[in-house]
């Protein structure tokens, strides 16, 4: 997610067209070494951080053993998936995770073009700044100060909406025991808080768009929204690809803390909201068993592959261009 | 439960100054440590003499000991750790820096610091602390009992052998556990002024306090009678229900939570039959306490959503917020004196089966374990012997600092010096989590109420040893099914048990269904040959 050479995109592209095809390696790297250099630290993190670790997968097929460590513990084959797929739920959290990050992505990138297109419409500076910095501000703050907000908010007996409630004489409603209320406020608070990261990636990309575009437009006597229907969101799709593809590598785990902290053990919405890691969480957390949670942590990354591979070939299918690989 | 009481319960009894457990006067131990105190503090090498003439550790080498404690570090540890260094410098030719796991972090960081191979000579264990687990994974150093007899004479010379067995995994131990079990028994506490209101004028049940509810509720509109949080109070009043039929568990059967995979055992049931919900009388004590937090619920007398409520019972009770107050007779302390200063009188009601018992904690309650990459484990047994048994070394890592942290009056009872308040106390008795220590050196506080020390003067004769004293189930074998099992509580046990279900023979249905079709059945074999293996010891 964070920093993928190609995703600075367009303009590294452009400076050295299709200088990998022609000539060695080598000669390549001896003509721009200092892009190469840029580059390298990102490398060794990669190495370091996400490609060495890979080994320990095998920890999902052993019975892990401090003696024995990530490579000398007992083999158990399967054993470790066991669980995961007896507890019945294998299906249900799946489909959970899967629907759940959808729709975050979804809402996630309507809402961040749309706060996007529209900060960069407005003139006046310092309300751009401040709307900026307000959207912004919930990215700072953690889950576990959500969650008591959001308790604070709409807990049964004290909490702010029903007092609201009660001095309309409404009846009051129970929000943490009805399921499809979280239906809504999971998505509406994921957006709360990513909309202000997502909408400063996508105004980055609309201030690189060449301004004679507009200029040309408006001298032919377009208004504001055809310029917006036609040059901002068609120019976006590149830049709108990309992040969709790089959200979908985290679509099969993403979000633990919101879910964990805001619905925790509540049985009652259970069904409706439990995901894969709050799952294995909830059954792990007495055994701390690194081979079972390695387990259901390789069922999230196959899962992640496929559907990352299906995702890019469909996108190549559209466009070559615009696919990852 | 006992993890809740434990883990919940320490972390708040933090904000207490001087409270202990049962004060001396308790038999047994009692001539071991006049013996002791009288051989004298600068104790170490005098003291080891003659225990361990022959195989005498060699310290020359001056060595550097790590352990990791729960909790946090308060902010007067730099100087308590000063002190404690110079001693053990002194005594045994080592100094010992200590860590924190943040409460938050447990679950996740104590395994990690085991199997990361860093620098760790000795570690917190409980059996409900992973002890079980992480014995099975190999990260304890096996001990044995001329180890503890060689390098920790003291402690040798109180521990009671049985509690070495004990602390077997395998048939091998790996914890060192306290020689002081902790004496307690849960407590519900209530508002006098209510109770006036309600009439009631002594109950000793949980089922007679409806009308007090009823009388909250009445009275007071911003009071929740029963405000259950989500990790201690929430399966508690159905357990306090559930006792008035049955020996409900207070002991563990499992790493303290049999309630988490359905197996239950009546405590006073000398054959120890392990039972499921649909046995009796498991059954008919559940449904009767399901019924009644049902209509409590419906009633309004139950929060409607504990699983998001963060703040404990007795938190809220001094808040005059929650109506009722759990919690056990040692962490409750802070909440009575914290209910007198605010001019709340408090009645206290202990929680116990019908036969007027409560079950006796375990050694395995709280412990140390030396973690199996220590460098110098023979040296941190040492420091642990001294630490844990050394009067002078057990009142400095307890209580602090004399005459900074603690004061002693004239009549032998703790209190805080002059100037010090309970607030700005830089290291509050209990809080630097050193729990294993010997408690029959801890002296009466002046804070205590008149109805405290009542409660804690009746407790030994309330204690009774449960069928499954010292059992820990291991869990290896059924991992799969451990896991599972706990989830399917979650979700349809802890409904239950607050009441918020909307049939309660439907649920119990559910709850059975889910249950047999996560395994249960093969964890009670399991659980039944090892209580066998246990019980014919």
């Amino acid at each position: 997610m964070k920093t993928r050479p190609k995703s600075g995109a367009g303009t590294l592209a452009a400076q050295r067209p299709g200088s990998m095809l022609k000539g060695s390696w080598f000669k390549d790297i001896r003509s721009h070494w200092v892009l190469y250099l840029m580059f390298a630290p990102i490398a060794v993190y990669f190495i370091i951080f996400a490609y060495i670790p890979m080994a320990g997968i095998v920890m999902a097929f052993q019975s892990y053993t401090v003696k024995g460590g990530i490579f000398g513990s007992p083999w158990v084959g399967l054993d470790n998936f066991s669980y995961f797929f007896q507890s019945g739920k294998a299906w249900l959290v799946t489909r959970n995770t899967i629907i759940y990050n959808l729709a975050f992505l979804t809402c996630y990138t309507v809402f961040s073009i749309l706060a996007a297109v529209v900060i960069s419409e407005i003139r006046q500076k310092w309300f751009k700044k401040l709307s900026q910095t307000l959207m912004f501000l919930p990215y700072f703050i953690s889950w576990v100060t959500v969650s008591a907000f959001v308790y604070n908010f709409l807990n049964y007996e004290y909490g702010i909406v029903n007092r609201i409630f009660g001095s309309f004489q409404l009846e009051a409603i129970d929000i943490y025991s009805t399921t499809w209320y979280w239906y809504l406020i999971l998505p509406f608070l994921y957006v709360w808080k990513w909309v202000g990261y997502g909408s400063v990636l996508y105004l980055a990309a609309i201030v690189g768009i060449d301004q004679e575009i507009y200029e040309a437009a408006t001298i032919d006597g377009a208004t504001k929204f055809q310029k917006i229907t036609k040059i901002t969101l068609p120019l976006l799709k590149p830049t709108m690809i990309i992040l969709l593809l790089l959200g979908l590598g985290r679509i099969m785990r993403g979000e633990f803390d919101m879910f964990y902290q805001l619905i925790g053990n509540n049985g009652l919405l259970m069904d409706a909201t439990d995901i894969i890691d709050t799952l294995a969480f909830r059954s792990l957390m007495g055994t701390a068993d690194f081979g079972m949670a390695s387990s259901v942590g390789f069922y999230q990354s196959v899962l992640t592959l496929i559907i990352i591979l299906g995702a890019n070939w469909m996108v190549r299918r559209y466009d070559k261009d615009q696919a990852l690989f | 439960m006992m993890t809740r009481v434990k883990r919940k319960g320490l972390l708040v009894w933090s904000a207490a100054m001087l409270l202990t457990t049962v004060l001396a006067g308790c038999g047994g131990n009692n001539n071991n440590s006049t013996q002791n105190a009288a051989t004298d503090a600068p104790a170490g090498a005098a003291a080891h003499a003659p225990a361990a003439e022959s195989g005498k550790p060699d310290n020359s080498k001056e060595v550097k000991l790590s352990g990791f404690l729960l909790g946090e570090a308060p902010k007067g540890m730099p100087e308590v750790m000063e002190a404690l260094n110079e001693k053990l410098k002194k005594d045994i030719n080592a100094t010992l820096e200590i860590n924190y796991i943040g409460w938050g972090d447990v679950a996740s960081k104590y395994p990690l610091i085991l199997a990361s191979g860093q620098d760790v000579d000795f570690v917190f264990t409980a059996d409900w602390n992973f002890y079980v687990s992480e014995s099975n994974k190999g990260s304890f150093l096996e001990v044995n009992e001329d180890m503890i007899k060689t390098n920790m004479p003291k402690y040798h010379a109180n521990q009671d052998p049985a509690a070495y067995k004990a602390a077997e995994v395998n048939g091998k131990q790996y914890m060192i556990p306290t020689t002081t079990p902790d004496r307690k028994v849960n407590v519900i506490v209530l508002r006098k002024d209510i109770m006036d209101k309600a009439g009631l004028t002594n109950p000793t049940r949980i089922s007679e306090l409806t009308p007090y509810f009823e009388a909250v509720k009445q009275n007071y509109p911003d009071m929740i009678p029963l405000n259950l949080d989500s990790q201690y109070d929430l399966p508690t009043p159905f357990g306090a229900l559930a006792s008035e039929k049955f020996a409900y568990p207070g002991a563990p059967l499992d790493s303290g939570d049999p309630s988490s995979v359905g197996l239950f055992t009546d405590n006073e049931d000398p054959e120890g039959k392990i039972l499921s919900i649909t046995d009796e009388p498991v059954q008919s004590a559940f449904k009767y306490a399901a019924d009644t937090m049902k209509q409590w619920y419906d009633a309004g007398y139950v929060n409607k959503n504990p699983y998001s409520n963060k703040v404990r019972s007795k938190d809220n009770f001094i808040e005059g917020k929650a109506g009722v107050a759990f919690g056990n007779s040692i962490d409750i302390q802070a909440t009575l004196a914290a209910a007198a200063d605010k001019g709340i009188e408090t009645y206290v009601m202990p929680v116990l089966s019908p036969t007027g018992h409560a079950p006796t904690s375990s050694w395995l309650n709280n412990g140390v374990a030396i973690a199996a990459n220590s460098a110098n484990p023979e040296r941190a047994l040492q420091a642990l012997d001294l630490i844990m048994q050394d009067e002078a070394y057990v009142y400095l890592a307890y209580y602090g600092i004399e005459g900074k942290n603690y004061a002693v009056t004239a009549d032998g009872k703790l209190t805080l010096p002059e100037g010090i308040t309970p607030e700005t106390n830089t290291y509050p008795a209990d809080a630097a989590g050193f729990w294993f220590v010997n408690k029959d050196y801890f002296k009466p506080s002046v804070s205590w109420t008149d109805s405290y020390i009542e409660l804690n003067n009746k407790i030994k004769d309330l204690l009774a040893p449960a069928t499954y004293l010292g059992f820990s189930f291991n869990s290896e074998k059924v991992k799969s099914e451990i896991a599972n099992l706990k989830n399917v509580s979650s979700q349809y046990y802890l409904p239950i048990t607050i009441g918020s279900v909307k049939d309660v023979d439907a649920a119990f249905a559910t709850l059975n269904d889910k249950l047999k079709a996560a395994g249960i059945e093969k964890v009670r074999a399991e659980v039944e040959a090892q209580t066998k293996a246990f019980l014919g010891k």
